[in-house]
């Protein structure tokens, strides 16, 4: 009865509920301010569902620079979108000036979830819809989970086996639900095997746990199926990168709007607290090093803003470091929320994947126990003579927080998002003509970056999505360039709080108008009367 | 549809289609077939010459009109322009549906600029089709194969090509529009027909200081002064001006990306490889190609047509990436064989032998396809005077204008002529032809199609050939029977490569019984063995990891009753065959 009854409390109290304070659509939210904002489909995913998402800003939002957030990219965290809807409905509401300043001269996109065929289902497994033959059997996804225990929750399920690559933990005190996985050079002997909860329902194991739920709904995993490093031949990684609809629409996206500066994910993956150990090996390349030393300001900048931390181990083909090296924006990442520590002895500087699920049950046990299972067993139908349990938390009670939390989660989320949104690049420009006699001119310009961020990434230019700085001058009748050229690029980017200057020498009277500009710095127009 | 209409509605449908060639006068039928080119073909296509893209499309459709029973032309997707991309299925249906027989897929003109290409594949299915009736080898191999071919996967860039002014280098990408230099325009700096003969020449001016001379033996040919020597012409490789002002000449021009470096195994950005776009299949083109693949997993065999420099090239494009040692044991022997069939060419590695190819077709195939693919660059500088050229793959220029001079009366080289240059005032245009140095000129042609073919062919006829042998019984007692079936691959290819096998790309081999009940079955580690270790689940059916080439795998099943019984072997890749006991 007990389980019945937990099954009933924890998808409500620990999923559902908290979602609600900003279901408002993005549709609804743009329409009450269709000067500063406007609702738009991204794309679909695999199974059908529509990618919202809202772009808000003054004027010609694709042609000013541009802040990209990124809300639910994992399969387990539905929560992540929440803090996505509370930045764009902050955005659209609020009136304060910085505010107004910020959307005359920048744009923000949001997509607050886009991995939303995992999220739609009840098992917390990664993997969008699109069917697959896992198994290799001729059948697709004829094997997923089920509930073995009949909770109402699909939790993890251990099995006693000789070909176990799981142990005990190590110590008592360990939390028990973590298995230790074994360290066959140290001559380590493995004791349970690990697999979702249920049945052999296509009846090919003969006892044999690996055929348990071995081709289950589910299929390309979107946070693992970016081509940034993409591992091959992975379950659920999808056989080539970028199989899953949703990336594809995204880069798409992206890919269209050189205006795209940066781009925030919200992720397990924390680059804003460990960006060292993200990004070091890469910054051996010297063309991305100016891009690298604008990482780390902003990283430095807003870390402390950052509340919750992440992990600095980066999966293969996942999206912040693919959003950097392929997309070519900075690109930001930090979970919108985790556990925290469930002590303050627990200092643990740079936690690994393991330590984070070690704290996030420690806080999971103290403030919502019935979401937690310890091992139980069952008599399992298919594995009649083995040892089986059933545990471990119920799907996204790790990854959502609770109620009573949503608000400062939010807050958190939005203060952090507008810090980096205003430190878009910011251009302007002075243009200063010197005659030198007899009509002649040297004109020069300075273009100064305000923001914080450079005018564009080195890497941006490198995948050939975002444009250096054009300088164009469009002279009156008679008049002609004696040096410069009526277009000129300014290759390298300006890095924020820098200058650059552009000379040209112009010979005859009248009026110069220069327009300078990208999509990813703004465009200025200086005139200049010549005489 | 009555069999002797079928020549008239060819013959119809190019009228239709060509009608500029029907509306000469016919020739009379030659009187004694000489062997290879079968003599009276119910579609007429002149191997002399090349077909923009709707010649292709009607020859296409004239094949297909007079083989119904044996073609069909499909459109896979349409290109960025909306142009179709054309399959052709050649099979012979009397014994099995195209899907259900191990498939040889050719594509051509991947890169648009290498022409002859498409001309070969189209070759090909012409030459299936013409010679069906009266081939026997061609009618086996109808028989036990199918043929999906993509004569022009870029076919925007094809005519491009033809109708455009061109280099013989250009267009290798796409008309999906790019901003190449970053200034906010899409293709807006491309050369420019100075003198209007519809080909990017080269451009030159006398200029102190200029570091070219002309060639001492033909005075049409510029080449690179010596270190020590004094010579005063400037030369630029592309015929143009500065379109968009920026003071960069010729920088942005169609395209540009490549697209055989944007599919999905080992792709890299462009600044690793240069060319890939956005992301695998990231193209309209590519995505439909590899969308029709995926969804054709009897594809077993695979060949790509490229130019230029006489090569049967095999993966892996990239150092590091895996090797199976049977698979290239495979693929070395089939080069092997296509080095003589292929005068001038050599079976080489691709990151080895040539240069390093990230998010390559080919690699893509194998890899995450299990298809055992050749890339023929076709055209060998060595079919100029049938010697070794200097000069590497693409042979020395000097070859090639003696070549123009002896063969084709200079008709492939543009004089040097004086034009206006829009910057520059007056400078000198000429240089080869687009035409010339990586298409073969009419009367080497059919020949390199032919052979490619032949080379396509063989690859295809080593495709597997299942067949169930010796089922037989033994009785075990207590009414139980042992069965026990041998099948046999009789080619050289395996109904699942190494690669395959490894990475389960695609599902086992099911080697399935019927007629009793079964009870336990498995596959023997040999004929004559008499244990096997069980199968798990679904007994009847036996996966079997693959049928090796010039080998043989055997099955047994326990079973309860008597028989007849039904033996059928179905791999995805190698086929089907079946055979029913005695008793």
């Amino acid at each position: 009865m007990r389980f019945a009854l937990l099954a009933l409390l924890a998808p409500l109290t620990i999923g559902a509920l908290p979602l609600t304070t900003h279901a408002q659509s993005l549709a609804d939210l743009a329409s009450q301010a269709s000067d500063r904002a406007e609702a738009f489909t991204l794309g679909t995913t695999a199974g059908g569902r529509t990618l919202d998402a809202v772009a808000i800003g003054a004027g010609d939002r694709d042609e000013k620079p541009a802040l990209l957030v990124l809300g639910g990219v994992e399969h387990d965290d539905r929560a992540s979108a929440d803090a996505a809807r509370a930045f764009a409905r902050f955005l659209i509401e609020s009136e304060a000036d910085s505010v107004r300043a910020l959307l005359d001269r920048a744009t923000v996109y949001v997509v607050p979830a886009l991995a939303l065929d995992a999220h739609a289902r009840a098992d917390g497994l990664p993997g969008n819809a699109a069917t697959d033959d896992a198994d290799r059997d001729g059948l697709t996804d004829e094997d997923g989970p089920d509930d073995l225990d009949g909770d109402g929750v699909l939790r993890w399920m251990r099995v006693e086996h000789p070909a176990g690559i799981f142990a005990d933990p190590d110590d008592t005190d360990a939390e028990p639900l973590l298995l230790r996985e074994v360290d066959d050079a140290a001559g380590d002997v493995g004791r349970w095997l690990l697999r979702p909860e249920g049945r052999d329902d296509d009846g090919d194991g003969m006892g044999d746990p690996h055929h348990i739920n071995e081709d289950g709904v589910g299929g390309t995993w979107l946070a693992r199926n970016t081509t940034y490093d993409h591992a091959p031949y992975t379950d659920k990684h999808g056989r080539h990168p970028m199989e899953a609809p949703a990336l594809r629409a995204l880069a798409d996206f992206v890919f269209a709007r050189p205006n795209i500066v940066a781009v925030y994910t919200f992720s397990r993956v924390d680059n804003l607290h460990y960006f060292a150990d993200i990004a070091a090996p890469k910054r051996l390349d010297r063309r991305f090093a100016p891009d690298s030393l604008a990482h780390e300001a902003t990283t430095d900048a807003l870390g402390d803003l950052a509340r919750y931390t992440g992990t600095g181990e980066e999966p293969p083909g996942h999206l912040p470091s693919w959003a950097y090296y392929h997309l070519g924006r900075f690109s930001f990442a930090a979970p919108a929320w985790v556990f925290p520590p469930a002590d303050s002895t627990d200092t643990t500087d740079t936690p690994s994947r393991h330590d984070l699920d070690r704290r996030a049950l420690a806080y999971l046990r103290a403030n919502d126990p019935d979401a937690v299972l310890d091992w139980t067993e069952v008599e399992h139908p298919d594995l009649p003579n083995r040892t089986v349990e059933i545990g471990g938390p119920a799907p996204f009670a790790l990854t959502t927080p609770p109620a009573d939390s949503v608000a400062a989660v939010n807050a958190n989320a939005t203060a952090l998002l507008f810090a980096l949104a205003e430190r878009l690049p910011q251009l302007e420009v002075t243009a200063r003509a010197e005659p030198l006699g007899r009509g002649v001119h040297r004109v020069t310009l300075t273009l100064r970056n305000g923001g914080d961020l450079p005018t564009h990434a080195v890497a941006g230019r490198l995948v050939q999505a975002q444009q250096p700085i054009l300088i164009e001058t469009d002279l009156d009748d008679g008049q002609t360039l004696a040096a410069g050229r009526p277009k000129q690029q300014l290759t390298a980017p300006i890095p924020g709080g820098g200058t650059a200057e552009a000379e040209m020498l112009i010979v005859g009277r009248g009026t110069v108008t220069i327009t300078v500009g990208s999509p990813s710095a703004g465009t200025q127009t200086v005139t200049l009367d010549l005489d | 549809m009555p069999r002797l209409f079928l020549p008239l509605l060819a013959a119809l449908l190019m009228i239709l289609a060509l009608p500029a060639q029907a509306q000469r006068p016919q020739a009379a039928p030659s009187a004694y077939k000489a062997l290879g080119a079968p003599n009276t073909p119910q579609v007429e296509v002149a191997w002399n010459r090349y077909y923009d893209h709707a010649g292709v499309t009607a020859i296409l459709q004239a094949l297909e009109a007079a083989y119904p029973d044996l073609a069909t032309v499909e459109s896979i997707g349409q290109s960025h322009e909306g142009r179709d991309l054309w399959v052709m299925t050649i099979t012979d249906p009397a014994t099995g549906a195209h899907d259900t027989k191990p498939a040889m897929f050719i594509d051509a003109g991947i890169h648009a600029n290498e022409i002859q290409t498409v001309e070969v594949a189209l070759y090909t299915a012409w030459y299936l089709l013409e010679s069906h009736a009266t081939n026997a080898w061609i009618q086996d191999l109808l028989r036990t194969k199918t043929f999906y071919i993509a004569p022009g996967t870029s076919p925007d860039s094809r005519d491009a090509f033809f109708n455009e002014p061109n280099t013989a280098n250009t267009p290798r990408t796409g008309q999906v529009p790019l901003d190449s230099d970053g200034d906010g325009l899409t293709d807006e700096d491309p050369p420019d027909d100075l003198d209007g003969d519809g080909h990017i020449t080269m451009m030159r001016r006398e200029m102190p200081g200029g570091r070219w001379k002309t060639h001492p033996d033909d005075d049409r040919l510029m080449v690179f002064c010596e270190i020590d020597e004094a010579c005063g012409w400037e030369v630029w490789f592309t015929e143009g001006y500065d379109n968009d002002g920026d003071g960069v000449l010729n920088e942005d021009g169609d395209g540009y990306y490549d697209p055989n470096r944007n599919w999905g195994w080992g792709w890299a950005p462009n600044y690793t490889q240069r060319g890939s776009h956005h992301y695998p299949f990231s193209l309209p083109e590519t995505r439909a190609v590899a969308d029709f693949i995926k969804a054709h997993p009897n594809i077993l065999g695979g060949q790509s047509y490229h130019n230029t420099g006489g090569m049967i090239l095999r993966g892996p494009g990239v150092e590091g990436d895996p090797t199976y040692r049977s698979d290239d044991a495979v693929m070395q022997r089939i080069a092997e064989v296509g080095e003589r069939m292929l005068p001038g060419y050599e079976s080489l590695v691709i990151w080895d032998d040539l240069y390093t190819v990230y998010g390559g077709e080919t690699d893509w195939m194998y890899y995450h396809e299990g298809i055992l693919p050749f890339t023929n660059e076709l055209f060998t500088p060595y079919n100029l005077f049938r010697t070794e050229s200097e000069g590497g793959f693409f042979g020395a220029m000097a070859d090639f204008y003696r070549f123009d001079e002896l063969l084709l009366f200079g008709e492939g080289i543009v004089p040097w002529t004086e034009v206006e240059h829009p910057d520059w005032g007056t400078v000198e245009v000429g240089g080869m032809k687009k035409t010339f140095r990586r298409m073969p000129p009419s009367f080497l042609l059919e020949e390199e199609a032919h052979r490619n073919m032949a080379f396509t062919l063989l690859h295809a006829y080593e495709l597997p050939v299942l067949e169930v042998v010796d089922v037989e019984t033994k009785a075990l007692g207590g009414g139980l029977t042992e069965v026990t079936a041998t099948i046999v691959n009789r080619r050289t290819i395996p109904t699942r490569l190494e690669v395959d096998t490894e990475h389960g790309l695609t599902r086992p081999d099911w080697v399935t019984l019927s007629g009793a009940e079964v009870l336990a079955s498995g596959v023997k580690r040999s004929r004559l063995d008499d244990v096997f270790a069980p199968q798990a689940a679904r007994p009847e059916r036996v996966s079997v990891e693959a049928v090796p080439g010039h080998s043989a795998v055997t099955v047994a099943w326990i079973v309860r009753g008597s028989g007849p019984y039904t033996v059928t072997v179905d791999s995805q890749k190698g086929g089907r065959a079946t055979m029913r006991s005695d008793g």
